[in-house]
């Protein structure tokens, strides 16, 4: 993931052609026009719209604009990036809720953890049973980071100084994420109340890492992957997972760790990026609704678009949209259980 | 300290370069006319040259970044002075006495202030990140969330003492913007005064709000008169008095310097940035002056704190993009995502392994302070022709000139309608006389400094004592706080007292 280049190539040479179309979808997917082939001949023949419900920039907006220049090419038309942020992605997913419901607006979103905390706290209005969950593409984990300099060398002397000393420990995460639920979960586990840390909240996860990284913290939790280019400044200490993964083979899980006191829980994903289409939208037009996942699938499971995506550092997996609302079912299950954390 | 080898190789390589030194002129001149524009933040323009800079080497890319930054630093100072109408959170404090300065017909002073101060700050800040970007990177790290409260509780001191006729309508003025600025998700995610409007969830918009007040009580005020100056002799565009402006700032060294450490440290910090620095800047400026009851009124000091302040946070923020990859705010995100498209990560290694590229940044910088400097004294003279034009033409151009830009701010109509109802709300507080500016820096600072509360007492579990105790830091600042705000009355009574008991003993001694 360190994707710092040798200095030279930075120099001179500008950025190539290739990924220049990659990034700049709107742009590029005009050129597509032509590519219509006979299959496109019905649907679809309108421009598709991806709508974002975060700010431009961010990991979510940043996996549309990777996927809409592929799946231009695959359905024949453009598709634009649209980022509509605000109120916790409620803005974006109402806007989305409200255009025609015809396969010509797709959405990326955060279903869980975010979706959660706007349907059952802020009445958002919206339910997850008006959505069809097309593909979750990409889930990340939750890290547990402490600063480069700190004496805490591994999960286990966080664990015992929780235990030892009660309401000192202190512990950052994202309000309402993935992280917030996995730190409340990790008490229960512990059978201590949340009070025994000092939960303190943050509103997105860049100021979490800069407060882990000045040492303003004992610990920070947050997503990993999207820290994995901070590694100079924060250190990896466990991680919210059921194995290890490959970036970090020497990063135990947290239930390895927990397993030496016997214990072991069942944590949450950190965030989920999914691309999302209306509820209604396979029965009310069910040759749109194919199409769409047949390209979108195409897409993914295309070698050079999974490379690229690697090289971006973007997930791009495909389970479905089967086991995509099964895993967000049994994912709000473990949400529904720790609801009150949502009034912490 | 400095690394020669890098600084030698960094002279080679804008030696080489010489379409990032091409770029530079039209980047500063970008950003100057966009910041000119009250709404159109240099986070926007970044936003919009961004697919641009994919053509451009990572060098050019980031020069000609910085250069719309430097530009837009400025620019926004303009409409500050010449209309009260800061162009953004930046330039807010720009306008306290800048503004009293044009309608006294001094604007060319004014100006002349403004773009010397802004230069210097600039050119300063980036000095001390030439000597010391490490260290500025890692001092940033060390301010916590209680440090930071207590930076933003000086900038909302000000409250107490920005213009207004009476003292107690302005601090009801000041907690109003506070309280409108609680609208929307709490940091603890209640929700709070939206009436069930969804576009509210994230607040009342700041920006658009922020015009409306300051456009609308500024100039419905002048609806009644002919121009922007009053004297007609004074009205004219004179480059002499530009000129005389730009070195009376240079008396000033202590209120540039003291502008451009603020900058320079506090601009870095994630949310803090250049709205907080030029506010800053000013109060301790006003604070450390011996007549601190002329500011406000039109004291020169009061435009070179602020601008010097808010010029100098763009090297603070580009230290802590630079050296730890972290966006100090949304022009540096910006920057971010430029770096990116450009497969590089900033950071420690970025720092360490292309510490050339870095050095060639802050080198072409100083450079862009004085192509600023000569760019600036060309557009001021352009734009200060505004004086010229009769209040009648100019209010409507400028509404609309601040519609688009709300617009632009909030990427829906909620900025617009957020402008015009605050435009009403800042012409009655003008005409009740209800300071407008306490109002906006209590709406500027009052959710950073709800947000920097509640984290405080997470993190001191639960405000406890021993936790501030141990922050030397905090301490310091705590007590600075204490003597800005206490000092002078604690002073004045103490005289007062002298004074009596000279005169009871003088009344003894007689009697």
């Amino acid at each position: 993931m360190a994707r710092v280049r040798n200095t030279n190539t930075l120099k001179s040479r500008p950025i190539a052609r290739r990924s220049f179309l990659g990034l700049l979808a709107g742009a590029a997917s005009a050129s597509q026009w032509r590519a219509r082939t006979a299959l496109a001949a019905a649907w679809p023949t309108d421009p598709i719209t991806i709508v974002v419900s975060t700010k431009a920039g961010g990991g979510f907006d940043l996996m549309a604009r990777n996927l809409a220049p592929a799946l231009s090419k695959e359905l024949g038309v453009p598709v634009n990036v649209l980022d509509k942020e605000g109120g916790a992605m409620v803005l974006g997913t109402k806007y989305f809720l409200s255009q025609p419901h015809d396969g010509n607006t797709l959405l990326v979103s955060g279903p869980a953890p975010y979706w959660y905390a706007d349907i059952n706290k802020f009445h958002a209005g919206f339910d997850l049973k008006d959505f069809d969950i097309m593909n979750i593409q990409w889930a990340d984990k939750t890290g547990v980071f402490v600063p480069i300099g700190s004496k805490v060398k591994s999960f286990k002397e966080i664990i015992d100084a929780i235990r030892t000393r009660p309401g000192e420990v202190s512990c950052g995460v994202v309000r309402d994420s993935g992280e917030f639920f996995n730190a409340g979960i990790l008490m229960d586990t512990l059978k201590k109340p949340l009070s025994t840390i000092r939960l303190v909240t943050y509103e997105s996860s860049a100021p979490l890492r800069t407060a882990v990284a000045g040492g303003q913290l004992d610990f920070g939790m947050v997503s990993l992957e999207a820290s994995l280019n901070m590694l100079t400044l924060i250190r990896p200490i466990a991680l919210f997972n059921g194995s290890r993964i490959p970036d970090l083979p020497d990063t135990p899980t947290v239930n390895e760790v927990l397993k030496d006191d016997g214990l072991s829980a069942e944590f949450v994903p950190s965030s989920m990026r999914a691309v999302i289409t209306y509820a209604d939208l396979k029965d009310k037009h069910p040759d749109q609704y194919e199409r769409l996942r047949g390209a979108y699938e195409k897409v993914l499971r295309d070698p050079e678009f999974q490379e690229k995506a690697k090289k971006a550092g973007i997930g791009a997996e495909w389970i479905g949209p089967d086991k995509s609302m099964a895993v967000i079912k049994s994912t709000y299950a473990i949400f529904d259980r720790y609801k009150s954390l949502l009034n912490e | 300290m400095i690394d020669w080898q890098a600084l030698v190789s960094a002279l080679h390589i804008l030696q080489g370069s010489y379409s990032a030194w091409l770029l530079t002129i039209p980047g500063i001149a970008l950003g100057m006319l966009g910041g000119a524009i009250p709404g159109v933040s240099s986070a926007l323009i970044l936003a919009i040259v961004l697919p641009l800079t994919l053509w451009m080497s990572l060098l050019s890319a980031l020069i000609f970044m910085t250069a719309i930054y430097t530009g837009a630093a400025f620019g926004v100072a303009i409409p500050a002075i010449l209309m009260g109408v800061p162009g953004s959170p930046a330039a807010v404090a720009t306008s306290f006495d800048g503004y009293p300065m044009t309608q006294r017909g001094e604007h060319n002073l004014a100006l002349g202030l403004a773009l010397a101060a802004s230069t210097l700050g600039h050119m300063g800040a980036y000095l001390i990140l030439f000597l010391g970007i490490g260290w500025i990177s890692h001092a940033v790290l060390k301010l916590g969330p209680l440090e930071m409260l207590l930076l933003m509780l000086w900038g909302l001191s000000l409250i107490a003492v920005l213009r207004g006729r009476y003292v107690s309508r302005s601090l009801l003025s000041g907690l109003i913007g506070i309280l409108i600025a609680t609208i929307g998700l709490s940091p603890r995610d209640v929700i709070r005064g939206t009436f069930d409007i969804p576009e509210l969830l994230d607040g009342v918009p700041v920006v658009s709000a922020m015009i409306g007040l300051f456009a609308a009580s500024e100039l419905f005020n002048l609806a009644g008169t002919s121009y922007l100056v009053q004297r007609s002799d004074l009205r004219k565009v004179n480059i002499g008095e530009i000129a005389r402006g730009m070195l009376t700032a240079l008396h000033h060294p202590i209120v540039i310097l003291r502008g451009l450490v603020i900058g320079a440290t506090i601009g870095g910090l994630p949310g803090v940035g250049a709205a907080v620095c030029n506010l800053v800047s000013y109060a301790e400026t006003r604070r450390g002056d011996k007549h601190p009851e002329t500011f406000g009124k039109g004291n020169p000091k009061g435009v070179i704190a602020a601008e010097a302040g808010n010029a100098s946070s763009e090297a603070g923020s580009m230290a802590t993009l630079l050296a730890l990859g972290i966006p100090g705010g949304a022009s540096s995100a910006v920057m971010l995502a430029a770096l990116s498209l450009h497969d590089v990560t900033s950071g420690p290694q970025f720092l360490d392994q292309s510490k050339d590229i870095v050095y060639a940044i802050i080198l072409n910088n100083f450079v862009q302070g004085a192509i600023m400097l000569v760019l600036g004294l060309g557009l001021i003279g352009l734009m200060a022709n505004v004086i010229r034009i009769p209040v009648r033409i100019l209010i409507p151009v400028i509404l609309v000139l601040a519609t688009f830009g709300s617009y632009s701010f909030s990427g829906n109509m909620a900025g617009p309608i957020a402008m015009v109802i605050f435009g009403f709300v800042g012409w009655l507080m003008q005409r009740h006389d209800y300071s407008v500016p306490a109002c906006v820096v209590g709406l500027i600072l009052g959710g950073k400094v709800e947000g920097a509360l509640l984290q405080t007492y997470q993190i001191s579990g639960g405000g406890q004592i021993s936790y501030f105790l141990g922050r030397p830091i905090a301490i310091v600042l705590f007590l600075a706080l204490l003597f800005s705000l206490f000092s002078r009355p604690i002073m004045q009574w103490w005289r007062q007292r002298r004074a009596e008991a000279v005169a009871q003993d003088g009344a003894v001694k007689s009697a």
